[in-house]
């Protein structure tokens, strides 16, 4: 921290056995000359089964943030459990994962859409997706809920 | 000169070049660099691993070097040819080259442990490269 080059001054953290002074970007943990991003927020919203249909929903759940002046960059993704009663059984039944965000194979997904209420510093979430029991996929079980993390970038 | 950083016992501040940490607001990432309020993304483990074909349940499975205990945030893209990559996809990579034809490419599970690769069809054997972040998304 202080002088780096020149007139330059900053904060630098290498990784171990690393002389941060002279170290190129990729050997630096932090670099106060190097753009990044932070997190604003994380959290998960749970899917609710719709009623007498074979969807299961997210509806106009709201995520308030801090007071910003710009759109942020949102990621979000369902969280599924894997089956336990697979034939055969699938050796890590019973663990969560991730799930893709597309409308393929093995999750029936529609649609996950978030708006940025400008007004109100808030993103606003909606989905929808097939509901599982209807699904005959072999290894996805239980209800998802939908994992998300907003991170300070300008997407806007 | 512009002050850069600012360490009290309750702060800790790095703005960016030409910005004054002690005014900058701690919200504005045009402003700051590192806040006490917010976390930065971390990468726990970037790769390169081939996928071919698997049956179910037996899928190509990356670990980590230990248990995260939530499902973290991961980036990967499919290695079309050396040094390069199409189609950059959050958590997949899978998109019609020919909209007639079914998805090709795989699908990556991120997992608290591990994550897991689906193949669907496509090409017999490809690479990928992945970054495996700290961030998490939610309690599971």
């Amino acid at each position: 921290m202080g002088l780096i080059s020149g007139s330059t001054y900053g904060l630098r953290v290498s990784k171990a056995g690393v002389n941060a002074l002279t170290a190129s970007h990729e050997d630096l943990m932090f670099d106060s000359a190097a753009l990044n991003t932070r997190i604003l927020a994380t959290g998960s919203i749970p899917y609710v089964l719709g009623d007498n249909t074979a969807r299961s929903k997210i509806t106009d759940q709201i995520v308030q943030l801090p007071t910003i002046d710009y759109e942020p960059a949102v990621f979000a993704n369902p969280v599924y459990r894997l089956r336990t009663d697979g034939s055969p059984a699938d050796p890590l039944g019973g663990q969560y994962f991730g799930a893709s965000s597309l409308g393929a194979a093995p999750i029936i997904f529609e649609y996950l859409r978030w708006e940025y209420d400008d007004s109100n510093h808030r993103i606003i979430f909606n989905s929808m997706i097939s509901r599982y029991e209807q699904m005959m996929q072999s290894w996805v079980s239980a209800h998802p809920v939908l994992h998300y993390i907003i991170f300070s970038n300008k997407s806007s | 000169m512009t002050n850069r950083v600012w360490l009290t016992t309750d702060k800790f501040r790095v703005s960016k070049p030409g910005v004054d940490v002690l005014t900058a607001d701690p919200e504005d990432p045009e402003a700051l660099l590192i806040s006490e309020q917010t976390q930065n993304l971390g990468i726990l483990m970037t790769g390169v691993v081939s996928v071919n074909t698997h049956t179910y349940p037996n899928y190509p499975e990356v670990m980590y070097p230990y248990d995260l205990g939530y499902i973290p945030f991961i980036l990967s893209q499919r290695i079309i040819l050396e040094d390069e990559a199409l189609n950059t996809k959050l958590f997949s990579l899978i998109n019609n080259i020919d909209p007639d034809e079914d998805a090709w490419g795989y699908y990556l599970y991120p997992m608290k442990d591990r994550f897991r690769i689906f193949r669907t069809t496509g090409p017999t054997g490809f690479s990928i490269r992945y970054t495996v972040f700290y961030a998490k998304g939610g309690s599971l």
